[in-house]
């Protein structure tokens, strides 16, 4: 869910702002080959795994040892996955950024 | 093509059909004599018969279609229609798999599920699935963005598809793999003992429905989008 969330909110800002989104184009030609020929969203995808690994790397480390009751989780994982859903979604991004 | 060329790869084919099973009924004839089922005249097919069978006959009709049907036409010689045709293939069998595993993972959610290693092997099998078709779809995507491309002819003529439905679809096909190696993780990390903890199970319910949903609108949208304008 973190890493999906770090995609909505990239992909947000490169909506609103022309040179982060050349910069994370640039981030995704470091990584992904052929990345010219999709744009923002290889730096984007980057993004996601960058989240997504680093969340899970973190997580482990904080929570092993931990027996965790799931239900505040649970709705944590639901709303954020909103969240992320509404921040790739035109329309919703047009709303926060006024367009 | 040359006629009796194909008909010369086609015998052969039949042959090595003919082969494969005179071999495999050999095996289970072996395999079965002295058996129960053997001593009271029972003669059905094993599994083993019924899947090499099917193999057997599937590879000879796509070795007979191969060297017969105008494939080239069928693609317009355009090497990325066979990339877009993999996408798709690969979305089509991911909608399966997730579908079946959206049912078991409901399941699981109910506290219901017996088929507990369906569900292990078909979390691993959607989880592939997911990262081929991702992989195939970035691929494919170069073709969609190119000068003259469908981005080209969406922004032309309506903008809205571009920007509203195939934006929607580029990020929402990502969904899909990190919750299918979260869910596949967790099914294979705490395996029968998920059936007993009911927070767990509900989690992992939740989480393969929310993966099913975004794998959906994603096969959903993208088989509109390449009916309004493929690569």
């Amino acid at each position: 869910m973190i890493g999906l969330l770090t995609m909505g909110i990239v992909h947000t800002v490169t909506d609103a702002s022309k040179s982060f989104s050349d910069w994370v184009l640039s981030v995704g030609k470091l990584w992904i080959p052929n990345a010219q020929g999709i744009g923002p969203y290889s730096g984007k995808e980057i993004f996601l795994l960058i989240g997504w690994l680093l969340s899970w790397a973190v997580l482990h480390l904080l929570l092993r040892k931990r027996d965790l009751k799931l239900a505040a989780p649970v709705v944590v994982f639901v709303v954020g996955m909103a969240l992320a859903t509404l921040l790739i979604y035109t329309p919703f991004i047009d709303l926060i950024l006024s367009k | 093509m040359d006629l009796v060329a194909v008909s010369g790869k086609v015998l052969m084919g039949t042959a090595l059909l003919s082969s494969i099973c005179s071999k495999v009924c050999e095996m289970t004839h072996e395999s079965s004599e002295g058996s129960i089922e053997n001593k009271l005249g029972r003669a059905d097919p094993s599994p083993l018969v019924a899947i090499v069978t099917w193999v057997a006959v599937t590879l000879f009709l796509v070795l007979v279609a191969l060297l017969t049907a105008p494939l080239n036409l069928l693609f317009g010689g355009n090497q990325l229609a066979v990339i877009g045709g993999v996408h798709g293939l690969l979305a089509t069998l991911g909608v399966l798999a997730g579908t079946v595993a959206a049912y078991l993972g409901y399941r699981l959610f109910t506290g219901k599920l017996r088929a507990f290693s369906d569900l292990k092997i078909l979390s691993v099998v959607s989880t592939f699935i997911a990262a081929a078709t991702i992989i195939f779809g970035n691929w494919i995507y170069i073709a969609y963005r190119a000068p003259g491309g469908p981005r080209t002819f969406f922004l032309e003529n309506s903008p809205e598809i571009h920007e509203i439905f195939f934006e929607f679809k580029e990020f929402i096909a990502l969904f899909p793999l990190p919750l299918a190696v979260a869910t596949t993780y967790i099914i294979w990390r705490y395996g029968d003992r998920l059936i007993e903890d009911k927070s767990l199970r509900t989690w992992v319910g939740i989480v393969i429905a929310v993966a099913w949903g975004g794998l959906m609108i994603a096969y959903v949208l993208g088989a509109g989008i390449t009916k309004l304008r493929s690569v």
